[in-house]
């Protein structure tokens, strides 16, 4: 650890007693003991610094002791950004990391600074940290996307149900009051059909993908593209060899009439630390 | 503070709620009137009669629509609402997301 602590000094800048409210915004952690510079590529151009302690190190800049705020949702952007521009750098540089999210801030304390409450963190959280990155070694997240087009689907429900189809003649030969309370009982019946495929096709789908991944987040389903409604967003941790397997599986729902996926990735495992 | 509105948004801005709510209404009017004909307990001149008023009602809630101009404002109104309606369902659902802690 003194070993550590020296080399350490060759990276940091020294910091006065008067600047103890200075803090370490930590953007992540990997498995290495290799210290140095991710160059300044942080948060408003900041010099990203590589803290090591025994075998794992940490990207960090230096900052004042407080989040970053705007209330200009561009510059909030630009931040967010990147965060994420370091966290992926470290990820190509070190295969493995664990994210820590935005505005991560170490401040330093009366009786130390923020370096060496970091170096204090690192070291006793060091099997923890060790063991969540270990478990992540070599994977990659990877955001399924699973979207249908309702209609599409509704007239394939229309067309396969006999007693959607029967509605559907029967409505032909009623008059118009009648006509219209039968078209309301046809489409609650064809959103009953849709609404119990929808959910038998997201546990099916569910079901196929956790055998073939490591592990995954179920996400609320979002931004619908059109017309098609996103039925399934779920966030994966896969291997390499996984990947193959669930592509095939992804290809072979995206053939279904209506059905369309969207596999985003590879990228740090944000969802799985 | 001073609040700085345009009359016309204000306008429009109610008469989309009163419309909205006016739809939910119809609606819930709506299913009752389904079921209470798939349990049998209307005649057919009943449902002839509910069908063709909710017909009409339904006519004329897109005129008012159409020709205030208000289809966006009820549409938000009605977003508004089933958001609201959903994180509540989410908030009972999944407690422990609301704690931080994984579900």
């Amino acid at each position: 650890m003194e070993r550590s602590r020296e080399e350490l000094r060759k990276f940091i800048v020294p910091i006065e007693p008067s600047l103890r409210q200075e803090g370490i915004y930590v953007y992540c952690i990997a498995l290495s003991s290799e210290a140095g510079t991710l160059e300044a590529i942080g948060i408003e151009g900041r010099e990203v610094v590589v803290v090591a302690g025994k075998d794992l190190c940490i990207a960090v800049h230096h900052c004042p002791a407080e989040p970053y705020q705007s209330k200009d949702a561009g510059v909030v952007a630009s931040w967010v950004m990147a965060h994420h521009r370091v966290v992926d750098a470290a990820w190509r540089r070190w295969g493995t990391v664990l994210p820590l999210a935005f505005n991560t801030i170490i401040k330093g304390e009366p009786e130390r600074d923020a370096t060496a409450c970091l170096l204090a963190w690192l070291e006793a959280e060091h099997e923890v940290l060790k063991g969540k990155l270990e478990a992540l070694a070599g994977k990659a997240e990877y955001g399924v996307h699973v979207f249908w087009d309702p209609q599409v689907v509704a007239r394939q429900v229309a067309q396969s149900d006999a007693r959607i189809r029967a509605l559907e003649e029967e409505v032909k030969a009623k008059s118009p009051g009648f006509a219209y309370m039968y078209r309301q009982r046809l489409e609650a019946l064809l959103k009953e059909k849709i609404e119990a495929m929808a959910t038998a096709e997201c546990a099916a789908l569910y079901g196929s993908i956790a055998q073939l991944v490591g592990d995954l987040r179920v996400e609320k389903p979002k931004g619908d593209s059109g017309q098609l409604q996103m039925l399934v967003n779920i966030s994966c941790l896969v291997s390499p060899a996984q990947l193959l397997p669930l592509e095939v599986e992804l290809a072979r729902v995206s053939g279904m009439g209506g059905f369309s996926v969207q596999l985003v990735g590879p990228m740090p495992p944000y969802s799985f630390c | 503070m001073i609040v700085d509105l345009d009359e016309k948004d204000l306008k429009s801005g109610i008469l989309g709620l009163v419309v909205a709510l006016v739809e939910i209404i119809k609606e819930t009017l709506r299913r009752q009137a389904l079921r209470r004909m798939e349990n049998g307990s209307l005649a057919e001149a009943e449902v002839e009669r509910l069908g063709e008023a909710l017909m009409e009602l339904d006519a004329a809630i897109e005129k008012i629509k159409l020709e205030m101009g208000i289809a966006e404002s009820v549409q938000a109104v009605r977003d508004g609402l089933d958001g609201a309606v959903q994180d509540v369902v989410d908030t009972i659902l999944n407690p422990w997301q609301l704690e931080g802690r994984p579900s």
